[in-house]
């Protein structure tokens, strides 16, 4: 278990960095929990009237319902943020919002396109307040286009980026990937956009305003058969498993329940040290159809765990490896528990809980995980308080009035 | 490109930041994603060239190194040099490009570096400033670092491949490249960090990146719902795993398209579209006993989206409220007027292959704008320009080619 809580300020590469964090759900929050991992001040910044919505998801600790102080996903999301609550429907709410923009560096969200522009609270207000303030909006969108209206969820917009047409056997129908990985395509790929910012702020001393779609961002992840079609007019099929220049590429059947292993083989000497393990295999595979020797590869894997035949296949020099499921990810794979993969937060109910690793390991600045996801508005005495410098009678008023709640 | 000069890079965002790409597939994305943004981005090749130019899809009509379309659209906006790093001539010269860069990616088997003396340990006491970006299957430590890996080995090992395909049938992996492309974007994040520390403390340092970690990570906390409650995300086929319906993929007259009708809204306006008595039943306003019925209602949405076409289900679903989503090809998607609206579609040249038009931004800068800078490099296109830059003379240089080391 990483003891994040011994870091010091220096061992992350954001300290010093504020964000007002208008992100909710994954595919926001995201950007933020990875900038927060890193060290910088992340202020979520929520109201009654709009509150993250993960807040009021599980999965509970114990079956213990402690909404809206967040379950396990929304802590793994918004872990080491600050939480503080603002209604910016309101004037004063908006009063307070532009302070805080005036002593920020970024101010993240995924709203829906114009949300902040319908606030008056656009990047044409906001620049004028702080020059140097980078502003990145990651709506489903974009700011333009014909489509800046439509309601997206993460799996209409994997629809339409492209996510699906290409995954699936070529006799069937498109299947779907059991995760939106579009969810942290986007926000990952913001947080790269507002960091690169941050880098060109270093020299030029001006901030700037950030556009990303989530559909363009997730549909540039297949560049390669999008220019297919622009340079030959021809479209990728569905190939399943299969891939070019391979012999051997798919996943195959294990003892055990649901339980699969893929095999890779390119090279002649992986063909062979595969043969000098599996029975049955022809010296040349160019001599059998694909599916008699899929056949026997899966009659040597049915008998053995994914585990094993992925030991003795790598320890033989072969390609392999299990299908993990969560359970495997979180009970069973001694490869990640060496690595220290899963990051441990103290649960309110106070006992250490899982979140999400950091998917990276960085010498100079490891980063890490101080606290699990924030109560809501637990940090308002801090921000309002201490950051704008307002008196706790004027606090609690606007606690009172709604203006902060 | 036409432009070439040094003062297209000035308004970039990472303008003058000098990046030494040894990225395959795996981390390519990555480097990508850098050079869009104005770095000096080097992408090294051993003599007989990258690995990505013998991978498709490849140019219909063309042969050679420069056909590969998947080398081409992944080196836009990079120069290009040939280096032999088996040679202690290459090597030493990659020590002393490194010396003057900020940035190393590379996507080599763990040790690979260090066994020719340009691994993070030389280099950085050459140049403190170095970050140094490794992208591996599973990182630098730990029992299975030496292990073979590859793209669908990444989604095995990272929880994505058993959450995908039909349940009780055999797992499917997502394309395109999916845990390459997230490894690559993970990693330019990490090391877009590094660089704002770089510039804040003057120090470099080494960032380990590994595929199965980088996918696990992004599984919609799949792990931590198991922690909390032993659920196990499942394989769902072409639905989505909810508790709500219709939500799905559908087929249409023309392919597929996505439908989510959870919200009561959402409801009532597809039902209303689709007009068939059999759904206008009042319990179905209630989400659960939609989703508890779901074989009965998911056939008859079929025999009616089987009707349409996808893009008429898209454009009259978001007029009406309903979050439906046609599945896109490549091909689709280039003619998107949205995307082309938003200059996702740039034009180029390029020596071999011609003018062309290429998927480019992934997203808008409103002071360093991304732009095509120049097309994939040739072969060993740079090797005067970039040499010469260290003090390589043009006598030298021809040595070095005759010699085969570059």
């Amino acid at each position: 278990m990483t003891d994040a809580a011994t870091l010091r300020p220096e061992q992350f590469a954001l300290t010093g960095i504020r964000v007002l964090d208008l992100t909710w759900v994954f595919a926001g929050s995201v950007a933020t929990r990875m900038l927060a991992d890193q060290g910088a001040e992340v202020i979520k910044l929520e109201s009654a009237r709009s509150m993250d919505p993960s807040r009021g998801g599980g999965p509970w600790l114990h079956g213990v319902n402690t909404a809206p102080d967040g379950g396990g996903t929304f802590s793994a999301l918004n872990r080491n943020k600050l939480s503080a609550t603002l209604n910016l429907k309101t004037p004063r709410g908006q009063e307070l919002f532009k302070q805080l923009v005036g002593i920020s560096d970024v101010l993240l969200n995924n709203y829906r396109a114009g949300t902040m522009k319908g606030f008056n609270l656009g990047w044409d207000v906001l620049q004028k307040l702080n020059p140097r303030l980078i502003m990145c909006e990651m709506s489903g969108m974009g700011q333009t286009g014909i489509y800046t209206k439509h309601v997206t969820y993460g799996q209409t917009l994997m629809a339409i980026a492209g996510c699906y047409e290409l995954t699936g056997d070529p006799e069937g129908g498109p299947v779907l990937p059991g995760y939106t990985y579009a969810d942290f395509a986007s926000p990952t790929i913001g947080a790269f956009a507002v960091a690169s910012a941050l880098v060109a702020r270093e020299k030029s001393g001006d901030g700037q305003y950030i556009d990303l779609s989530q559909f363009q961002v997730t549909a540039s992840l297949m560049a390669e058969p999008q220019f297919e079609a622009l340079v030959n007019g021809t479209i990728h099929a569905r190939v399943g498993n299969a891939a070019a220049s391979t012999m051997v590429h798919n996943a195959f059947r294990c003892d055990g329940d649901d339980a699969w292993a893929v095999i890779v083989v390119r090279t002649s000497e992986e063909w062979a040290a595969l043969r000098n393990q599996v029975p049955g295999l022809p010296k040349d595979p160019a001599n059998a159809p694909l599916t008699q020797i899929e056949k026997e590869i899966e009659a040597w894997t049915s008998t053995r765990s994914s585990q094993a035949v992925m030991e003795t296949l790598q320890d033989a020099g072969v390609e392999a490896a299990r299908v993990q499921n969560a359970r495997d990810m979180v009970d069973s794979d001694p490869h990640l528990v060496q690595r220290e993969f899963f990051a441990w937060y103290e649960h309110l109910l106070g006992e250490q809980a899982l979140a999400d690793g950091v998917p990276y390991k960085m010498s100079e600045t490891p980063g890490g995980v101080l606290r699990g996801g924030p109560a809501y508005g637990i940090h308002n005495d801090y921000v309002f308080g201490e950051l704008l410098g307002l008196p706790q009678g004027e606090i609690n008023a606007l606690r009172a009035s709604g203006v902060i709640g | 490109m036409a432009d070439d000069s040094n003062n297209t890079y000035l308004n970039g965002a990472l303008s003058g930041v000098r990046v030494l790409d040894l990225t395959a597939v795996r981390g390519n994305f990555g480097a990508k994603l850098i050079a869009g943004l104005g770095a000096d981005v080097i992408k090294f090749e051993p003599p007989a060239g990258d690995e990505l130019r013998h991978i498709g899809p490849f140019a219909s009509g063309h042969e050679g190194p420069e056909a590969s379309l998947t080398f081409a659209v992944n080196n836009i906006n990079k120069r290009g040099v040939t280096l032999d790093f088996e040679s202690s001539e290459g090597q030493l010269l990659f020590r002393r490009l490194a010396a003057t860069s900020d940035i190393v990616l590379e996507t080599a088997d763990p040790g690979w570096m260090d066994e020719r003396g340009i691994g993070f340990k030389m280099l950085s006491a050459l140049n403190p400033r170095l970050i140094y970006t490794a992208i591996t299957p599973y990182g630098q430590t730990g029992p299975y670092a030496r292990y073979k890996g590859s793209e669908i080995s990444g989604q095995a090992m990272g929880g994505a491949m058993f959450m995908t395909g039909t349940p009780g049938a055999r797992p499917v992996r997502a394309s395109w490249l999916v845990s390459d492309k997230m490894s690559g974007y993970t990693a330019a994040a990490a090391t877009m960090f590094a660089l704002y520390h770089q510039r804040t403390t003057g120090r470099g340092q080494y960032i380990d990146v590994s595929t199965q970690e980088a996918v696990a990570a992004q599984m919609e906390s799949a792990p931590v719902l198991y922690w909390f409650a032993k659920t196990i995300r499942q394989r769902n086929g072409w639905r989505y795993p909810s508790t709500t319906c219709p939500a799905g993929i559908y087929p249409t007259k023309d392919g597929y398209a996505s439908i989510v009708a959870s919200k009561p809204h959402q409801w009532t306006g597809l039902r209303d579209w689709i007009n068939d008595e059999r759904l206008m039943e009042e319990r179905y306003m209630i989400e659960a006993n939609r989703f508890a019925e779901r074989d009965y209602i998911d056939p008859i949405v079929t025999e009616w989206t089987k009707t349409m076409l996808k893009a008429e289900l898209f454009h009259e679903g978001q007029r009406r409220g309903v979050p439906i989503g046609e599945s896109m090809t490549p091909a689709d998607i280039v003619h998107d007027v949205h995307l082309l609206q938003r200059g996702y579609i740039v034009s180029g040249e390029h020596p071999e292959l011609g003018e062309f038009q290429m998927p480019g931004a992934p997203f808008q800068m409103s002071g360093t704008p991304w732009r095509l800078r120049r097309s994939a490099p040739l072969l060993g296109e740079h090797n005067a320009e970039v040499y010469a830059e260290i003090g390589v003379t043009p006598a030298e240089l021809t040595d070095l080619k005759t010699r085969k080391v570059i």
